[in-house]
C-alpha cells in the first residue's frame, strides 16, 4: 500500500496547497522542532483511522487561523488506485470521501487504507499499564475486523451499565441481564484477542531474535483474568468458563462494587528468556520488545489483508542504537512505504540517505530537500 | 436576545427548548408566529393546551390516549392471547401501520438503563405484570430495538414472565426487505446469519 500524492490545507500548521509526490519506499522529513513534521504523520494516520493518535477533539486539527481543513491523498493498493479525502470544519462534522463520493460512515472510506505508527511513546506498550497493551490489541484487531470494533463498543456500554448496577446495589435479575450480555459479548472479544495473540506470538519472537542477534527470546501470551481459556477453546466454551467464574465472584463484587473479571481487566504478558520485561527488563530490552511488537503488527496486517500497511516512524531514530536502526531499515527497505521524521540527517547511514527521498519541513511548509 | 421586546424573547426561549430546534430556528418560528393571523396562532396554542389537558396514559396498556381505556384496549375483536411490548408510542404506531399484528400492546416508556437511573421500577413493568396475571395471555412479543439496553430490557422481561408459563418471543433482526445484501452493514448481516431459517 502506498501514498503517491498528498495534499494538506490548514491541517494544524501545515499549508501545502499543492500535492506532494512521495517516494514509493522511504521518505525522510527533516526539520527543527515544532515545524510540523509529526503533524504530517498525524494527517496520514487520520486518513487511515478516522481519528488522531494525539487528540480526540477534531477541531484541534484545524489551523487556529482557519475554519476548514483538508487532507487528500492518492493511494495505491495491490488492486486499485484511489483517492481518499477528509474535510474537517469548525461548523460541521468531519466528512470522508472515497474517489470523490461522500462516505456514509467514516469506516467505509478508511477501511481501504492501513497504517502502522511507531513513535517513542510506544515504549509505554511495554513499560505502561495493562490498558496500553489492551489498547494495542484492540486497535489492531479493529483495523482488520469491523465486527470486533462494534462488539468492543457494545461491551463498553454493557460494562458501564453493569458497574452502575453494582455501585447502586442493584442485584438479582436486574443485574443478571447485564451479566449475560457481558459474558456474551465479552467471550467473542476474548476469543478474537487470544486468536490474534497466537498469531503475533511467532512473529514477534522471530523479529526479537533478529533484533538481538539470537540472544533473546520474546514470549507473548494473552493473560486473562478468566482461567482455563486458551486457543483450543471455542467461543461457546469461553462463555461457559466466563459465566462460571464470574458467578463465583458475586460475593466479592457485592463488596467491591465493580465487575471483577473480564476482557476489561486482561493483559498481554511479555517475557524475555522467561523474565517479565515490564518489571525486570532493561530500558534497551523494553525498547526492543516494543519495536518487535510493532513490526509483528506489520507482518500480521500483511497476513490478514495481503499487503503491507504504510509505516509511520515518528522521531524513533533518536531512540535506537545503530544495530537496531539498521535492522529496522532492512526490514522496511524495498517492501514497505515508510515516512520517517527526524531533526537532522547526520547519524543516518549514507545508503539510506541515497535511496530515500528527503523533504524539509519548515514552518508548516514541506519542500523537497 | 436582549435586543428583542420581552415577550418575543420569552417566545424564542420557549421554542428553543423543543427537541431539534436551535436558537436560529427558534427565532424564525417566533417571527413566523407573529406574522400569521391571530386565529392561526391561537389554534396552535389551543392545540397544545388541549393535548396537554386531555392526553393521559391508558390505564391498561400505558399508551398515550384521550379516552381511557384507549381505542386499542377497547377493541374486543383483537387477539386476546398475545401482547406486544414496545419502548414508546411511536413504535406502537409503526407496528400498527403494518396491519399484520392483531393483538394488544404494552408501552414501557423507555428501556432499562442503570446509568440514567432507569430500572424496571421507572418503567411500566408493574402494570404489565398485573395484566399478564389477570388475563389469559399466552405469548408476549418483545419488539424493542437491539441496542444493549433494549437487549437487557428484553432479557429482563423473559426472566419476569417465563416462570409464569408465558411464552416470550422477540421480533427478528436482520435485513430490510427489498434491501441489497451489499449495502447491509457487517453487524446486521452477522445478525441475519445467526437468525437464518430453513426453507419450507
Amino acid at each position: 500500500m502506498k501514498i503517491t500524492e498528498l495534499q494538506l490545507n490548514n491541517f494544524r500548521n501545515l499549508k501545502n496547497f499543492n500535492s506532494i509526490i512521495w517516494d514509493n519506499k522511504i521518505n525522510i522529513l527533516i526539520g527543527k522542532n515544532a515545524q510540523g513534521k509529526s503533524n504530517l504523520l498525524e494527517a496520514v494516520y487520520y486518513l487511515s483511522n478516522g481519528k488522531s493518535f494525539r487528540t480526540n477533539i477534531d477541531s484541534d486539527l484545524i489551523n487556529l487561523n482557519d475554519q476548514n481543513s483538508l487532507v487528500k491523498a492518492s493511494i495505491k493498493n495491490k488492486q486499485f488506485q484511489f483517492k481518499l479525502e477528509c474535510r474537517l470544519s469548525n461548523t460541521y462534522n468531519k466528512e470522508f470521501f472515497l474517489n470523490g463520493s461522500k462516505a456514509l460512515k467514516t469506516i467505509d472510506a478508511t477501511q481501504y487504507f492501513a497504517t502502522v505508527m511507531f513513535s517513542p511513546e510506544d515504549l509505554m506498550l511495554v513499560k505502561g499499564g495493562p490498558s496500553e497493551r489492551r489498547k494495542f490489541l484492540d486497535e489492531e484487531i479493529s483495523q482488520i475486523s469491523p465486527s470486533y470494533a462494534n462488539r468492543l463498543k457494545d461491551f463498553k456500554k454493557v460494562l458501564l451499565q453493569r458497574n452502575n448496577c453494582l455501585k447502586n446495589n442493584i442485584f438479582d435479575d436486574k443485574l443478571e441481564v447485564w451479566t449475560e450480555q457481558l459474558v456474551q459479548i465479552g467471550s467473542h472479544i476474548l476469543y478474537k484477542r487470544i486468536e490474534v495473540t497466537e498469531k503475533l506470538k511467532p512473529l514477534s519472537r522471530l523479529i526479537n531474535r533478529k533484533l538481538t542477534q539470537g540472544k533473546e527470546n520474546l514470549e507473548i501470551d494473552y493473560l486473562s483474568t478468566i482461567q482455563n481459556i486458551d486457543k483450543r477453546k471455542s467461543v461457546e466454551d469461553i462463555k461457559i468458563e466466563f459465566y462460571k467464574q464470574l458467578s463465583l465472584k458475586s460475593k466479592e463484587e457485592k463488596i467491591k462494587r465493580i465487575t471483577s473479571l473480564g476482557p476489561q481487566r486482561d493483559d498481554l504478558s511479555l517475557k524475555i528468556n522467561g523474565m517479565d520485561v515490564r518489571s525486570f527488563g532493561s530500558q534497551g530490552q523494553q525498547r526492543t520488545a516494543s519495536l518487535a511488537l510493532k513490526l509483528a503488527e506489520i507482518e500480521f496486517i500483511k497476513s490478514e489483508i495481503g499487503e503491507y500497511p504504510v509505516l509511520l516512524l515518528d522521531d524513533v531514530f533518536s531512540e535506537l542504537d545503530n544495530d537496531r536502526k539498521r535492522f529496522l531499515l532492512e526490514t522496511v527497505a524495498d517492501k514497505i512505504q515508510t515516512f520517517i521524521t527526524g531533526t537532522e540527517l547526520t547519524g543516518l547511514n549514507n545508503k539510506l540517505i541515497k535511496s530515500a527521498k528527503i523533504f524539509s519541513v519548515e514552518n508548516g511548509i514541506i519542500n523537497v530537500y | 436576545m436582549l435586543h428583542y421586546a420581552q415577550s418575543i424573547s420569552i417566545l424564542i426561549a420557549e421554542l428553543g427548548k423543543l427537541p431539534g430546534v436551535g436558537p436560529k430556528t427558534a427565532q424564525r418560528l417566533a417571527f413566523y408566529l407573529l406574522s400569521v393571523e391571530d386565529n392561526e396562532a391561537i389554534a396552535l396554542a389551543d392545540a397544545i393546551i388541549d393535548a396537554k389537558n386531555n392526553i393521559t396514559f391508558c390505564s391498561i396498556c400505558c399508551n398515550l390516549t384521550d379516552e381511557d381505556p384507549c381505542f386499542i384496549c377497547d377493541d374486543p375483536r383483537r387477539d386476546s392471547t398475545t401482547i406486544c411490548v414496545v419502548e414508546d408510542p411511536k413504535d406502537l404506531v409503526a407496528i400498527e401501520k403494518t396491519g399484520e399484528y392483531r393483538g394488544y400492546y404494552h408501552v414501557l416508556h423507555g428501556v432499562i438503563s442503570p446509568i440514567n437511573g432507569i430500572g424496571p421500577e421507572q418503567l411500566t413493568f408493574k402494570e404489565l405484570l398485573r395484566r399478564v396475571n389477570s388475563s389469559k395471555f399466552e405469548e408476549v412479543i418483545v419488539a424493542i430495538g437491539s441496542s444493549v439496553e433494549g437487549e437487557a430490557t428484553g432479557m429482563y422481561l423473559a426472566k419476569l414472565l417465563q416462570p409464569l408459563g408465558i411464552k416470550v418471543t422477540r421480533i427478528a433482526h436482520g435485513l430490510p426487505v427489498g434491501g441489497d445484501l451489499e449495502y447491509a452493514d457487517e453487524v446486521t448481516l452477522a445478525r441475519a446469519f445467526e437468525g437464518r431459517r430453513e426453507f419450507n
